[in-house]
């Protein structure tokens, strides 16, 4: 990828800067190599890490690699199964891959497994991949060089099909996968064929994953052999396990009010990380009155973002008060501003005409008082008291907020039914560090998709991010995207928190951060200098 | 355990939290709505239990907790108890084909799985105490359909119902009138029982999450306790601890009540269980002296204690059975020959006391032996025949085990030897020996009182007492017995000691008669002199009244 | 013959009448709760699966059928023996349920069984010393021990014996590999917290029936005249009293055995215990239809199985009702 402008490196040398000030990395004596680890996961991930059926990228990348590493949420990826990747022209990319590797079961990697992945995904059914094939960007066609050399074409300019999608797809065996029909990808229970630095060698639907290293990587030898992953859905019970020592470290990050006696344990170790993700709130724009742009305005100002960090995480974060999407992303606009003002609220809402006429606390519309439900998933305190606490400011306003706790189920089903004024739920690394995604979202339906509703001031900054053709081009657009967005939001992060990964001391201390990712994922468990290379951690 | 305790402590308990329900604002140091302190604070002067996850007093919350637990546990209970009845009782006294209909019902709800119901009710009626009132009812009603619709079934059975249907009444005339004030004693307890289970089902139900998170209820602190890892941190002392006793008090208290309720509505249950006091001399057995008297009863006087003070059963009792004599003992209920009998046996309640007198069996001072050297006699040397053969022998196990359970317990003998010696004994009762493999309830009433006394001759006893040994039995089959007993007597040189209230059994069998009233031997003599010359005027009133067979003319 | 079998098959036919109601009751009633699985397994996508993909999936997995249609191609695939696909762990829905049958079933088999041993023990124990003190202690220890939330108990017995003392792991069933006696030696470290737990839970309930059914019994008149005959008291507790009074608790245990199978499901949560009750539960909250169906079948039939089991087995413990051989 060619540099084209000094604010790359100027975004990586903050992004380092900003990682170095949570220190993210495990340290002290203890073992930095091992034969065996057992670790925690906290959710069922779909059976044998098929990547149609769910991508967990931390674990799914222990078997699988992609051509650019370690993620979109850098600003500038390395090539890792790729040597080498050039932009040709802003719609078209060629991609050299690297000589040598081998797939798990020793059959030799090629171009034509990346040309092949590429045409699956687009192919399979599956939510995850093929938008950033079929959407933005658009790739038109994939086409084989030579063994070692691939290109992609763009239906419009894709300057980012480097940074992002390259390091987002990972890349799968054409000799397993052509065995399987498109259709039926899902359904593909056999254990993974990767290139990646673990070998997947049992899955057992109770007992977990079971991992050997790969001697022969190309990056390097793990430094751990064998990783046993056994999945524990309670946080509660994750934790006993690892204070009792049963497991060596989990893949959930540590429930604020632990950190302080995790820390204090002489045999725990406890990492800070900053994630990419953050609870939010959704405001359903296609209901009145949070179609108003300033209604939406009206209720970003009047949360509270420093009590809602104190009161649910315990302070351990920042304040929510620079705006979607994350600002530790290098894709985020750093002036983004989305203050706290409870005055200025009232008054705006005073001046588009709702007022409490009947003085009974409430203030009322064209369409009737402010009555309204803010729904969050039962199953999920932390979620439930956000929006209990979001309700209290609300009403200080004068709107009348009642908070719902659902069952998974139901929650899931707002995706689909949109029948909520206001939802509380989390964002993840990929929704908001993701460049492209920002402005996808506003076309699936998670930040806008109203037709009905007139919004020309984003659709012109749309046309012309799509005819910029350069990186920093882009960034710019999308910066005033996200000016304009913050100003009206229609999701409003509550808090960006820190997360901090508890481990055991005598097990294994060379944990370290990657963006996005915590500290469970393939780069902790690959020698040091690999990692580095790869630019994939964040090291104090 | 005294059933009036445990109903004063359940009580007392309940009304307490009644008391803390209704005057929850008024108890509470705070709103619990409200955030008055810091999240995840330990127990201080201004928070006794601290504070939760976003700073709610815990106190506050334990207290208001009252109210949504006792509210959810009762309604839902007094509904499924409500309905499970009427639908039990209708089922359990129509019958026919409603009966199958309501219990299949019964059965398809019982096996309903409680979650999904949870959710689509709580889909339909929102989350919040409702929900969990209509889902918790839903649950329970079917069982205690179930169980009313047995007692009904049991009820119905009863003479006095069955007169008044053969009367022709009405379901709905019996029903209220009849069945309910009966039925009424067993629907308290499945209340109760209901009330225990819809409070421990609503705290599973918000321990899961299907509880109303944002309501204020023991099962929600405990279900967001653990979600914040309250285990993994002191917490779990003061956010833990306090609502899952509050929970274990609240149903301890209905449980009391139902045990307290049970305990006095058996009366079987009242009396403290009747086994033999220990005593604890260990007089050696005085060798048996062969021409002791089999049975000597000398100045015999019983008192029991009872709640009205001491009461004399048997008053200086004189009496005395020689070898192979038959002696028969009659009176009317209550004059004591129940307890002469348990005297001779050793077996008098804890609560009676020989005040004064001997017992002697075949030459042993039974009144003064330890225990054990009692139960070495028993069975042994003084057998007891008693009453109503069918509940004297144990239902589930063989003629043939019963007796070999009585020989081997006297006798080191193999179970082969038992075993015909057994066969030998219902030989010597004129039974096949082939029914040592039978059960009881496969035999008659005739059958199973000649087994009972087989059991009693297997170790040749010296005295045979026999309680009403006729009784239940019809005319033909009571002479058979007679007759039976007759011949073994002669056979074996029995001493019978036969207690009665009939007295033709008594002349038919007898050698002597004595005549018990109120505790004292009235009239002893000869079987004719009772009979035809009775000198007392308690024995001549029993004479008169027997009725005797006389030509029309 | 004959005339057992006409005593049999009415009911075996009104067992069949009721499994077929609760079949499609159960079949019937998460599809009456929003939302459908294919939401949830995407509902991490909350930047939009677009509506074809979505009708795409849903049809891969039989859902854009309409309920009724759904309905008849679930007994359908009964008769070939298919249980359709889990949606949420992309198996069979057979293979899913054989992964956690087991567990259940030893878990709430060794619990039923412990319950009744030690509730029998105690409650004839508590029988014969009715009205003394150890009686009423007896009965108090029992009524709180069974007032007690069964997580309760649970996770107190984790906070003392795994994370205090650490004699117990605290999750799971079994280790992630392993074989021969270590790994039945996890295995049953594994299950030592569950099993108390469900015990200590269960035993309340039948310590009291069996004190109130040997209470009885000791009052029957066989028993009197077992004493009578100078039995030992041992010998009249355990081989005349305790052998009737078993009765009533074999009934009620068997028909419990049934509902244990899915009602285990607050100490499989607090456990993480891979068991049927923890797999319905999530089940229920995902929708995940294919999966509950078949989940719920299992349970239905295996309270009709238990129900069957006591009618049958019954006559062997109590000869009275034994048909004329």
């Amino acid at each position: 990828m060619r540099p084209s402008s000094k604010l790359v490196p100027a975004l990586c040398a903050a992004a380092l800067l900003i990682g170095a000030c949570g220190g993210g990395a495990a340290g002290g004596s203890g073992p930095t190599a091992t034969d065996r680890l057992v670790i925690a996961l906290p959710a069922e991930i779909g059976g044998p890490l098929n990547v149609f059926v769910n991508f967990t990228e931390p674990v799914s990348e222990l078997v699988y690699d992609k051509l650019l590493a370690p993620s979109p949420y850098v600003s500038s990826p390395q090539p890792w199964l790729a040597e080498s990747v050039t932009m040709v022209d802003p719609s078209t990319w060629d991609v050299t891959v690297r000589d040598g590797v081998r797939w798990h079961d020793d059959v030799p990697f090629t171009a034509a497994d990346v040309a092949f992945t590429f045409h699956y995904a687009r192919a399979a059914p599956t939510g995850r991949f093929t938008h950033h094939i079929n959407e933005i960007p658009d790739v038109s066609s994939v086409t084989l060089l030579d063994t070692r050399k691939v290109r992609f074409t763009c239906a419009f300019a894709c300057p980012d099909l480097g940074p992002v999608t390259l390091a987002d797809l990972p890349i799968l065996p054409e000799h397993v996968w052509s065995k399987v029909p498109p259709k039926e990808a899902k359904a593909n229970n056999a254990l993974p064929v990767g290139t990646g630095p673990y070998r997947l060698v049992s899955y057992d639907p109770t007992a977990g994953y079971r991992f050997e290293a790969n001697p022969t990587y190309f990056g390097g030898t793990p430094v751990v052999r064998e990783l046993v992953m056994p999945i524990i859905a309670d946080p509660s019970a994750t934790f006993t396990a690892l204070r009792a020592g049963q497991i060596d470290a989990t893949a959930r990050p540590l429930s604020p009010e632990l950190i302080d006696q995790f820390s204090a344990s002489s045999d725990i170790g406890v990492v800070q990380t900053k994630p990419l993700r953050f609870p939010e709130m959704r405001l359903n724009y296609r209901r009145a009155p949070f179609d108003q742009p300033r209604f939406r305005q009206a209720i970003s100002l009047a949360i509270d973002r420093q009590d809602l960090l104190d009161t649910i995480f315990l302070g351990r974060g920042r304040p929510a008060d620079k705006g979607y999407p994350h600002p530790d992303s290098p894709w985020t606009d750093p002036e983004l501003s989305t203050p706290s003002d409870p005055a200025r609220a009232a008054t705006m809402l005073d001046g588009i005409g709702f007022t409490d006429k009947d003085g009974d606390g409430v203030r009322e519309g064209p369409g009737g008082p402010l009555r309204f439900t803010i729904k969050a998933p039962g199953a999920e305190p932390v979620q439930v008291r956000a929006a209990e606490l979001v309700a209290e400011e609300l009403r200080k306003i004068g709107i009348a907020v009642t908070a719902q706790g659902l069952d998974a189920g139901s929650y899931a089903a707002l995706a689909t039914s949109q029948d909520f004024d206001l939802q509380i739920g989390t964002i993840t690394a990929h929704g908001v560090a993701d460049p492209t995604q920002f402005i996808m979202s506003h076309r699936s339906g998670y930040l806008w998709d109203a037709p009905e509703i007139a919004y020309p001031e984003f659709d012109a900054l749309f046309e012309k991010w799509k005819a910029t053709s350069t990186v920093e081009g882009r960034r710019d657009v999308a910066f005033a995207m996200q000016e304009l967005f913050n100003q009206q939001p229609t999701s409003i992060p509550l808090y960006y928190p820190d997360e901090h990964w508890a481990y055991r001391k005598a097990a294994f201390t060379a944990w370290v951060e990657s963006p996005g990712f915590g500290i469970v994922h393939k780069w902790s468990l690959l020698p040091r200098d690999v990692a580095r290379q790869a630019r994939a951690v964040v090291e104090p | 355990m005294r059933a009036r305790g445990a109903a004063a402590v359940g009580l007392g308990i309940l009304a307490a939290l009644v008391v803390v329900a209704l005057a929850a604002p008024l108890l509470a140091p705070y709103d619990p709505t409200v955030r008055a302190g810091r999240p995840f604070a330990a127990p201080s002067a201004a928070h006794l239990l601290g504070t939760n996850d976003v700073g709610h007093d815990l106190l506050s919350e334990l207290i208001y907790g009252t109210q949504a637990s006792l509210l959810v546990g009762t309604v839902a209970a007094l509904a499924a108890t409500v309905i499970g009845s009427v639908v039990g009782l209708v089922a359990g006294y129509v019958r026919g084909a409603i009966d199958t209909v309501l219990m299949r019902l019964v059965d398809v709800v019982l096996s309903l799985p409680v979650l999904p119901l949870t959710i689509v009710i709580g889909v339909f009626a929102g989350p919040g105490l409702v929900t969990q009132v209509v889902v918790i009812a839903t649950v329970i009603w079917a069982g205690v359909a179930r169980e009313l619709r047995a007692q009904v079934l049991s009820l119905r059975e009863r003479d006095h119902i069955q007169a008044l249907q053969a009367m022709g009444a009405r379901a709905w005339y019996v029903l209220p009138r009849h069945v309910v004030p009966a039925v009424a004693p067993i629907v308290v307890p499945q209340f109760v029982l209901a009330v225990r289970t819809a409070i421990l089902l609503e705290a599973a139900l918000a321990f899961l999450g299907l509880g109303d998170i944002t309501a204020k209820s023991w099962g929600t602190m405990l279900s967001l306790a653990q979600a914040r890892s309250a285990f993994l941190t002191d917490a779990w002392l003061w956010w833990v601890v306090p609502p899952g006793l509050a929970i274990a008090v609240t149903v301890l208290a209905f449980a009391l009540l139902g045990f307290a309720f049970e305990e006095w509505a058996r009366p079987a249950l009242r009396m403290p269980a009747a086994r033999p006091a220990r005593r604890r001399s260990a007089v050696m057995a005085v060798p048996v002296d062969a021409d002791a008297p089999a049975l000597h009863i000398a100045g015999l006087t019983v008192e029991y204690r009872t709640d009205r003070g001491p009461v004399r059963a048997v008053e200086s009792v004189d009496l005395t059975v020689a070898r192979g004599e038959v002696v028969g003992l009659v009176g009317e209920s209550g004059s004591g020959k129940s307890t002469i009998a348990a005297a001779a046996l050793g077996l008098l309640p804890p609560a009676a006391t020989i005040t004064a007198g001997i017992v002697d069996v075949a030459g042993e001072p039974v009144s003064t032996m330890s225990a054990a050297a009692l139960r070495a006699l028993r069975g042994d040397r003084v057998a007891l025949v008693p009453q109503e053969a069918m509940s004297a022998l144990d239902p589930v196990r063989t003629i043939g085990s019963q007796i070999v359970g009585v020989v081997t317990a006297h006798r080191t003998v193999g179970r082969a030897a038992a075993r015909d010696r057994a066969a030998e004994l219902l030989g010597l009762v004129d039974l096949d020996p082939a029914l040592v493999r039978a059960y009881p309830h496969q035999l008659s009433g005739g059958m199973r009182q000649r087994a009972v006394i087989a059991m009693a001759l297997a170790n040749d006893p010296a005295l045979l007492i026999a309680d009403e040994p006729t009784s239940g039995l019809d005319v033909l089959v009571q002479g058979e017995v007679l007759d039976l007993l007759d011949r073994l007597r002669e056979r074996l040189g029995l001493a019978m000691l036969v207690i009665s209230h009939d007295l033709p059994v008594l002349e038919r069998i007898a050698d002597r008669i004595a005549v018990l009233q109120a505790g004292s031997v009235v009239e002893i003599g000869p079987v004719a002199a009772i009979t035809y010359a009775p000198e007392h005027p308690h024995t001549r009133t029993l004479v008169a009244a027997v009725p005797r067979l006389v030509p029309a003319s | 013959m004959p005339s057992r079998l006409r005593v049999l098959l009415p009911r075996v036919g009104q067992y069949l009448l009721v499994g077929w109601a609760a079949a499609t009751l159960n079949f019937a009633l998460p599809h009456l709760a929003p939302g459908d699985p294919v939401d949830y397994l995407y509902a991490g996508e909350t930047l939009g699966l677009a509506p074809e993909l979505r009708e795409q999936i849903r049809a891969g997995y039989g859902l854009d059928r309409s309920i009724p249609e759904q309905y008849g191609a679930f007994w359908a695939g009964l008769a070939r023996g298919e249980l359709g696909t889990s949606v949420q762990y992309n198996r069979p829905v057979v293979d899913v349920l054989m992964d956690h049958l087991p567990w259940t079933v030893v878990l709430v088999g060794l619990a039923t069984v412990a319950s009744f041993v030690i509730g029998t023990a105690l409650g004839a124990w508590a029988a014969w010393h009715r009205g003394t003190r150890r009686d009423a202690g007896a009965v108090v220890a029992m009524l709180a021990l069974g007032s007690m939330p069964g997580f309760w108990i649970g996770m107190i017995l984790i906070a003392v014996f795994a994370v205090a003392l650490g004699w117990f792991p605290s999750y799971g069933a079994a280790p992630p590999d392993g074989s021969g006696i270590a790994w039945l030696g996890d295995v049953a470290a594994r299950m030592a917290l569950p099993l108390a737990t469900l015990t200590l839970a269960g035993c309340a309930g039948v310590f009291m029936l069996a004190r109130a059914t040997m209470t009885t019994v000791l009052d029957e008149p066989f028993v009197r005249l077992a004493r009578a005959m100078g039995l030992p008291e041992w010998r009249i507790a355990i081989g005349h009293a305790l052998r009737n009074a078993v009765l009533p608790i074999y009934t009620y245990l068997t028909l419990e055995l049934g509902v244990l199978l899915s009602g285990a499901v607050v100490v499989e949560s607090v456990f993480a215990y891979p068991g049927l009750g923890r797999l319905i539960f999530e089940a229920v909250t995902v929708r995940d239809y294919p999966l509950l169906q078949g989940a719920f079948l299992l349970v239905t039939v295996g309270i009709i199985a238990a129900n069957l089991l006591a009618d049958l087995t019954y006559p062997l413990l109590d000869p009275r009702v034994r048909v004329a051989a």
